[in-house]
């Protein structure tokens, strides 16, 4: 689903990720190379319309991964060890975003808030979420697991730090 | 290779790497899902001996994930839009680590360091780095790209931005 029907599906997730992208205008993309191993690439991600929009550079490696295989994880900038802002994971795939209006006027909002207009030759993606995930770490080791699948309703957890392991 | 052969074969990449992820002091780890699908997590870690050691809690996804698959991907955590510092990545297998005198060392070593070391099971793995790069961005888009893969020189080199992409420009 795209980003509009994400919040309405999971609304305190998208809330979440949206928080953490607000912060930064900065994710991290996992992608898969050519022979199946695991990228990570960090990219600028904005919410525009109806969608999460994922800008990449002509001929990018990540662009190119997401052309061959379209299965990516967003995940959001994590700055300090303890993790106390939280990390919110969308899982999915990558939709090349042929519709030359979307393009333009996401080319003009981009401008409008920057100054910067992107240029085409470029890669322009939108998400499709399947999935996703929020974890904070409280400083007693107990974690806050938020979770989410396409077709089911969010789930929220405080999985207990034991000492050595953590509980339900 | 291990982090010590790693650091002689490209210590310009090492020195740097080390310095990026000990800013933040938490560093990503790409794996791969049973589907083979890429995941993304924040990761523990730790210089200790001759290897970087990525330490897991007991049965979280990514350690199950690297015990199916151990090829993985490093990334620095990056803490802003301009990529201050630059990035530098590790591509390569985390090895677990099963032997027990090394995991001691290591727990002893990381409580000595942190005052803090995991008490029960928990996954130790090692970084095998088969390749690497640095990138940093330069307020005029350009990049400066210092890449390296085992059995090889390290290799730097200018990608110029030319107001839509960025072009090589061998140094």
């Amino acid at each position: 689903m795209n980003w509009t029907e994400f919040t309405q599906a999971a609304p305190e997730l998208a809330q979440l990720f949206k928080e953490r992208l607000d912060a930064t205008g900065l994710a991290l993309i996992g992608t898969i190379r050519k022979d199946g191993t695991p990228r990570i690439s960090p990219l600028e991600a904005d919410l525009f319309e109806d969608h999460l929009l994922l800008g990449m550079m002509w001929q990018s490696k990540k662009a190119l991964d997401l052309l061959r295989d379209p299965r990516c994880l967003v995940h959001s900038v994590v700055s300090d060890k303890d993790g106390s802002e939280g990390e919110v994971k969308l899982g999915g795939r990558c939709v090349d975003v042929m519709d030359k209006g979307l393009r333009e006027r996401s080319a003009q909002q981009t401008f409008d808030t920057t100054g910067w207009r992107p240029e085409e030759p470029y890669h322009l993606f939108w998400l499709e979420i399947d999935d996703a995930a929020y974890i904070k770490y409280s400083p007693n080791g107990d974690q806050t697991v938020k979770t989410w699948r396409a077709g089911s309703s969010q789930q929220s957890r405080l999985r207990k730090w034991t000492g050595s392991r953590l509980e339900d | 290779m291990n982090w010590t052969e790693f650091n002689k074969a490209a210590p310009d990449l090492a020195c740097r790497g080390r310095d990026l992820f000990e800013r933040v002091g938490v560093l990503f780890v790409g794996t791969l899902r049973k589907d083979g699908s890429p995941r993304v997590s924040g990761c523990e870690f730790f210089f200790f001996e001759d290897d970087l050691y990525l330490g897991m809690m007991w049965q979280s996804h990514k350690a199950l994930d690297l015990l199916r698959d151990p090829r993985c991907y490093i990334q620095s955590a990056v803490i802003d839009k301009n990529v201050t510092g630059g990035e530098l990545k590790l591509r390569g297998r985390a090895v677990e680590v099963s032997d027990s005198d090394t995991s001691e060392r290591y727990g002893r070593a990381l409580k000595e360091a942190t005052g803090w070391r995991p008490e029960g099971p928990f996954h130790l793995f090692a970084m095998d780095i088969d390749g690497a790069a640095f990138i940093e961005y330069q307020q005029n888009g350009d990049q400066l790209v210092i890449d390296w893969r085992s059995g090889r020189p390290s290799r730097e080199r200018l990608r110029r931005w030319t107001g839509s992409g960025v072009v090589d420009d061998q140094k």
